[in-house]
């Protein structure tokens, strides 16, 4: 179920209404069926795998908290939750790439959310193991954590500590919250509809065209980031909006990241949630670890080489399993290497960034030294993996840029070939100015725009209100596609 | 009072989505694009809501026939209510809507490609989008692909449920934005009373020209029949056969080029005649005529690959003729 479809629309209305005119109690019950609703519309196959999952997490971890053997019932559970995801997305997977590719076996779809679910529920096992959470006593409860419905599609990932306490608490109705939620929602909406969508359209029409020219092949790989952030972006908008409706508050999983001016802070604006997860259990249990320790503590060569490479393998084991975690084909497995070596070389040679900087502080603050950083950061993350499905169609690719680039095939009507029309193009253009603005705004003032709108004057407000409303409509001509990370 | 200014601003906010959600429900005819003057054409007239006349002869089908049999040299009492993209559900609500409106016709003429057979194709996109079928109508087609376990060829043509049906219904931007945008700068109007004209004058009757460089047959890997487009198809024969009308299930040439590719699709559609034959035999149902045979027509009497020119129309309709129509001429 899309979330920008009448079916959606309704199940939400549903939602909100029940969750507001029941009683307080009820509120986290009306949030359970939702969620169940919602996943069994996407996936009722695998809802019932996912509900005996979730059981058996809940008595491990039970049985874990209680008994004195920890390290057992943690370990099953999370080599349960493990071997679900790899059983359920990467097995019939890897079947349908191998020679056995027909059977059952090839037909299993990964079930909607799936690697999300699985990163949550082993944060959930992790916490309850380090005593930094209790475990849930009820059972209904943590199925809500697990398949909460605004976030399971696509994030943001949700820690059990921040999520659940606010499952148990009464919401009123906050006119003020769900106005700006509505909003939220909206701006995400037109993230996906305006900008991601078309974009969409474009690189679909230019991939499945193998005689297209090198400089549409370069639109489409430059193009795509655009398309990955406003979808991506777009979702956990419209997910955190519609929760700020129903009062509950989700993490945050963008801040501007195409503002970044290095491969660490690129990191700490993009998919926060997911960075959070990777540090907090796999960056910090290896470095942290007593091999770790012990490798420091010797006295072979200087501590900070030491220090420096123990960093080195754990930032390479933790991009190599975000990689991984995203699917799996070779391209994810290049991705990881990618973000690895990004993140290694910016890493050894941050000492000598630094000191650059503090010697040339003018430098520093020009505004095209600014703009190159980005570009750079850009560049050197360039999400190329995600975009291009094997290696081939990459060296396909590749070759066109380089051997028929055609530049004056952009102006002489060929652009107007790949399924978007001139005026389509416009207000794809308009949408990018739009968010770039929006981008700029927060970052000066940091702050929400949609804060900054209610404090504007009504026919401002209305007026940008109506150009939202607008822009959306004129852009429900372009098919809605689905959201890129739910197939993660 | 705070409500109400509450409602008030709400209603401000949404005045673009209100004012184009009017245009798009009351003014259909100054954006929708192409094919919707043919169905609404044919809408009013199985309804009886246009002026032209009964006929005694009624052609059905798919494009293929609309573009494949000249109503007017058949009859005079004639018309062609084929439509591009439609299945035998179409041609069955079309035929009993004409029978509950304008009488029951002496002929029926029935002509659906392999293809649509095998595939939904236009219910969505068009016959719900132009309002073509009833409410009443999808729901029955709905349950009825439900029940033979199709839904997901359904829904592969645009939608499963209820909910997408009053979309549509509604007029929801969300189905109708998109011929809106294509139809800036462009005088929507004219072009679709100049084509509900053509359809007045030529009493249904259409050539398509230049849409297709290959024939359904050659693009498809096998023919996989639909049991809900069977069904259909053996409902407008129980209803011709309930109403005393004369049957003819005809199946429009196909283009010489690729004939001989294209018999791993006509050979088992073939045999799909050959079985409804069997089941309405003409000792038992005299009014019930079905061809089983396929036949190709040389290039030249094709405008695409899968639709005749005018010429190959009238070799065609004259072939009909000659076979059924007391053998050579109009009856």
């Amino acid at each position: 179920m899309n979330y920008i479809s009448l079916l959606f629309f309704v199940l939400l209305a549903l939602v909100v209404l029940f969750y507001y005119v029941l009683p307080k109690k009820a509120q986290w019950i009306v949030l359970l069926s939702g969620s169940l609703i919602f996943y069994a519309y996407a996936s009722y196959v695998a809802l019932p795998v996912l509900i005996l999952e979730t059981l058996a997490v809940f008595f491990l971890v039970k049985r874990m908290e209680k008994g004195s053997n920890k390290k057992g019932p943690a370990f099953a559970a999370i080599a349960l939750i493990v071997l679900v995801l790899i059983l359920l997305m990467y097995v019939p997977a890897l079947w349908r790439s191998t020679l056995f590719s027909g059977g059952i076996i090839s037909k299993l779809i990964a079930p909607l959310g799936i690697s999300y679910y699985t990163l949550m529920m082993i944060s959930y096992v992790v916490d309850v193991y380090r005593g930094t959470v209790a475990a849930e006593n009820n059972f209904a409860r943590l199925l809500l954590f697990a398949l909460y419905f605004p976030s399971i599609t696509q994030g943001p990932m949700n820690r059990y500590k921040d999520l659940a306490p606010q499952f148990c608490e009464s919401h009123s109705f906050d006119r003020r919250k769900a106005f700006l939620g509505l909003m939220r929602f909206a701006y995400g909406a037109f993230k996906k509809l305006v900008v991601a969508n078309r974009v969409a359209a474009f690189i679909s029409a230019v991939n499945s065209n193998e005689k297209a020219a090198g400089v549409f092949v370069l639109m489409d790989l430059i193009l795509f980031m655009l398309q990955l952030y406003s979808d991506f972006s777009g979702c956990a908008d419209m997910a955190i909006g519609m929760s700020w409706i129903l009062g509950i508050d989700l993490p945050e999983n963008f801040h501007h990241p195409y503002l970044s001016r290095s491969v660490s802070e690129y990191w700490r604006r993009w998919h926060l949630t997911l960075g959070a997860w990777l540090k907090d259990y796999i960056y910090y249990p290896l470095t942290m670890s007593p091999l770790a320790k012990k490798y420091i503590r010797s006295g072979k060569g200087s501590k900070k080489g030491r220090i420096k490479l123990v960093s080195c393998i754990a930032f390479f084991v933790l991009w190599m399993v975000m990689g991984i975690w995203h699917g799996t084909g070779i391209m994810f497995v290049f991705m990881g290497l990618q973000y690895a070596a990004a993140f290694i070389v910016t890493y050894l040679l941050e000492p000598v960034s630094k000191r650059f900087a503090k010697d040339h502080p003018k430098l520093e603050a020009n505004g095209l030294w600014k703009f190159w950083q980005r570009v750079r950061t850009i560049f050197l993350l360039w999400p190329v993996f995600l975009n291009v499905s094997t290696p081939a169609k990459l060296g396909n690719f590749v070759t066109r840029i380089f051997t028929s680039f055609h530049a004056e095939k952009l102006f002489d009507g060929g652009l107007l070939r790949f399924d978007l029309s001139a005026l389509q193009w416009i207000l794809l253009l308009i949408g990018f100015l739009t968010i770039l603005i929006v981008s700029n705004i927060e970052e000066r003032k940091g702050e929400h725009i949609f804060e900054i709108v209610l404090r504007q004057k009504l026919w401002i407000r209305i007026l940008i209100y109506w150009f939202a409303v607008i822009m959306i409509l004129l852009s429900l001509s372009v098919q809605n596609t689905e959201f890129i990370y739910a197939q993660y | 009072m705070k409500a109400g200014k509450v409602l008030l601003k709400t209603l401000l906010v949404f005045i673009p989505l209100i004012l184009v959600w009017i245009f798009i429900a009351a003014f259909p005819v100054y954006y929708m694009d192409g094919e919707y003057s043919y169905f609404t054409q044919v809408k009013d007239y199985r309804l009886g809501e246009n002026r032209q006349e009964p006929c005694d002869i009624l052609i059905l089908g798919d494009s293929r026939a609309k573009s494949a049999l000249i109503p007017e040299e058949i009859s005079d009492s004639c018309i062609s209510l084929a439509e591009g993209g439609s299945t035998s559900v179409e041609a069955y609500f079309t035929l009993k809507d004409y029978i509950e409106n304008r009488g029951t016709p002496k002929k029926v003429l029935l002509s659906v490609s392999s293809y649509h057979f095998t595939s939904f194709d236009g219910f969505w996109t068009r016959s719900v989008y132009f309002d073509f079928l009833s409410s009443k109508q999808v729901r029955e087609v709905i349950k009825t692909a439900k029940g033979f376990g199709e839904t997901a060829a359904l829904k592969e043509a645009g939608g499963d449920s209820v909910l997408t049906l009053y979309e549509y219904k509604i007029k929801s931007p969300t189905k109708y934005m998109s011929p809106v945008i294509n139809s800036f700068g462009e005088n929507r109007k004219a072009v679709n009373e100049e084509a509900y004209q053509e359809m007045l004058d030529t009493k249904g009757f259409k050539s398509f020209v230049g849409w297709w460089p290959t024939s359904a047959e050659h693009d498809m890997e096998r023919f996989e029949m639909l049991k809900t487009l069977d069904h259909y198809y053996r409902m407008i024969i129980d209803l011709c056969v309930e109403n005393n009308i004369e049957l003819y299930s005809l199946n429009a040439p196909l283009i010489a080029e690729t004939f001989e590719e294209s018999k791993k699709i006509s050979e088992p559609f073939s045999a799909y005649f050959e079985e409804l034959k069997k089941d309405y035999p003409e000792s038992e149902y005299p009014n019930v005529h079905i061809e089983t045979k396929f036949f190709s027509y040389d290039d030249q009497y094709f405008d695409d690959a899968d639709h005749l020119n005018p010429d190959g129309a009238k070799v065609y309709t004259r072939w009909f003729c000659d076979t059924y129509l007391n053998k050579g001429g109009a009856s």
